[in-house]
């Protein structure tokens, strides 16, 4: 079964050159990502609640970036956590949560973030700030 | 983490897999409902994280003379890159730079502060050279202690300005190393309340003592100047009224309680840190005013060295922590002091109990 351009389709796809943007439009490709902030300085309630955005209703540059990042990331096969060094305070924790029609996987970052993610979380805090 | 004032108690007793299933297929109110208690394990994992060893202290430069201090200001130049490009060492001439210029002074400042008043030696009272990064993201609305430095970001410019302007911040940040030194209060539930009370309160004592002013006529704020012009708010918390910072269409209301009877329970916040911490912020306040004269030098001293009180553990909870305020008022002061009988009253008004005058805690 053809699904979403993730890593493990790409062996199987048969059109593994082409453009992932391309297929965003197809629904069975739909992919939404729910992102929270929580921690910081102070707790802000208004900031607290997590946002989902629907990737396929995002420009076409952001899609483009955001499944090349879930690409470059391995993100589904990130570990679910990588926790704050002990004494750190004050930190944000980052919570990522990305699902398509098959799979679903959330991730926890905190401060400061791992380099190989930091253009994800920078581009998902964009998205979802008001 | 059901009893907690979760408002979707359901959530409280689905198993893992059906989160999941929820986080993938429900709308986006699930999505973010789901996420929000599959984000309770990353408080859960930091709790059982914090009960394994602390890591070792930063090593102590031998060389360190007692009463000197030694800053180095980083940029990381809009990255998240730590600690960054050196741009401003001990002793040399200000920056352009607004932000370096202000953490290389409010570094400086909370160091005189901690010196001059109780004779600390910096951070680990083995005269840490203090490093600070400033410029830290993009538009990034924080700042943070990473158990080694103070890192500070600019601020969006539309809900928060940059996080060095405020010197009661930079006392926050550089507090957390002392604490962190010092009772190693685990950053969770009440110990992390606690954690976070005293950076607020060392935070404020560091301004005070800069503005020279006594108990009465601080204004008891942290983070004054912070929030962006349009916010509705004056800063991000108060001692004086907990609750009263802020009131805002996009950050909500300040939800900070002042007495034990508000509480919040919650699995956020590393389980309510900077929510809680409004209880025993208050208490010191009102002992603070109450002892009248310059806050740091009863109160702020009574509370440094409950800090520093081998008695007080990674653990403890508001109620070790007020009795022995009271221990140390006893010992600092007297039994049967004005000082003892005003932390012990200024406890019983935030709703923590006392127990007797003299402690029964074992070391």
């Amino acid at each position: 079964m053809l699904v979403c351009r993730f890593p493990e389709d790409h062996r199987r796809s048969p059109r593994k050159h082409a453009d992932p943007t391309v297929r965003a439009a197809d629904k069975k490709c739909s992919v939404q990502i729910t992102f929270k902030t929580s921690g910081g300085i102070a707790y802000f309630p208004g900031l607290a609640a997590g946002k989902t955005i629907d990737v396929d209703t995002l420009p076409q540059d952001r899609q483009a970036e955001i499944r090349r990042l879930l690409e470059s990331t391995k993100f589904f096969d990130l570990p679910a956590r990588t926790a704050a060094k002990p004494g750190a305070a004050d930190y944000q924790t980052y919570t990522i949560m990305v699902s398509d029609r098959d799979r679903q996987k959330t991730v926890a970052v905190s401060d400061p973030v791992p380099p190989e993610l930091a253009r994800l979380v920078e581009l998902l805090r964009e998205l979802t700030s008001r | 983490m059901c009893h907690t004032s979760h408002r979707h108690p359901i959530f409280c007793i689905l198993p893992p897999h059906v989160l999941r299933s929820i986080a993938q297929r429900g709308n986006p109110e699930q999505r973010v409902m789901a996420t929000n208690t599959l984000a309770v394990d990353a408080t859960l994992r930091a709790f059982r994280a914090s009960a394994q060893t602390f890591a070792a202290a930063p090593s102590v430069d031998a060389l360190a003379n007692p009463g000197e201090k030694r800053r180095t200001i980083y940029t990381a130049n809009h990255t998240q890159q730590l600690p960054g490009q050196r741009v401003r060492g001990e002793g040399d001439p200000p920056s352009g730079d607004v932000s370096v210029n202000e953490a290389y002074d409010g570094l400086g400042d909370t160091w005189d502060f901690f010196w001059n008043t109780y004779g600390r030696n910096s951070i680990d009272d083995e005269g840490l050279p203090l490093d600070a990064t400033v410029h830290f993201g993009q538009n990034y609305n924080n700042a943070f202690w990473n158990s080694q430095q103070m890192v500070f970001g600019d601020g969006d410019g539309q809900i928060f300005n940059r996080f060095t302007v405020s010197l009661d911040v930079i006392g926050h940040e550089l507090t957390h190393g002392v604490t962190e030194d010092e009772a190693q209060l685990a950053y969770l539930f009440q110990p992390g309340a606690l954690n976070e009370s005293v950076s607020d309160i060392f935070g404020s004592l560091v301004k005070q003592q800069r503005r020279h002013q006594a108990a009465k006529d601080a204004d008891w704020l942290i983070g004054e100047g912070l929030l962006a012009p349009g916010i509705q708010g004056i800063a991000l918390r108060s001692m004086k009224e907990p609750g009263s910072a802020y009131d805002d269409p996009i950050l909500g209301k300040d939800p900070q309680p002042a007495h034990m009877k508000n509480f919040v329970h919650t699995y956020d916040d590393n389980g309510g840190v900077h929510i809680n911490s409004g209880i025993p912020n208050h208490a010191f306040y009102l002992a603070a005013t109450r002892l009248a004269g310059y806050a740091w030098e009863k109160a702020g001293r009574i509370w440094y060295e409950t800090l520093r009180d081998a008695r007080l553990r990674q653990n403890s909870g508001f109620k070790r922590f007020a009795t022995l305020t009271a221990a140390n008022a006893a010992r600092l002061f007297g039994t049967s002091s004005v000082e003892h009988a005003v932390v012990v009253s200024a406890w019983q008004d935030v709703g923590v109990p006392v127990s007797g005058g003299s402690p029964a805690l074992t070391p």
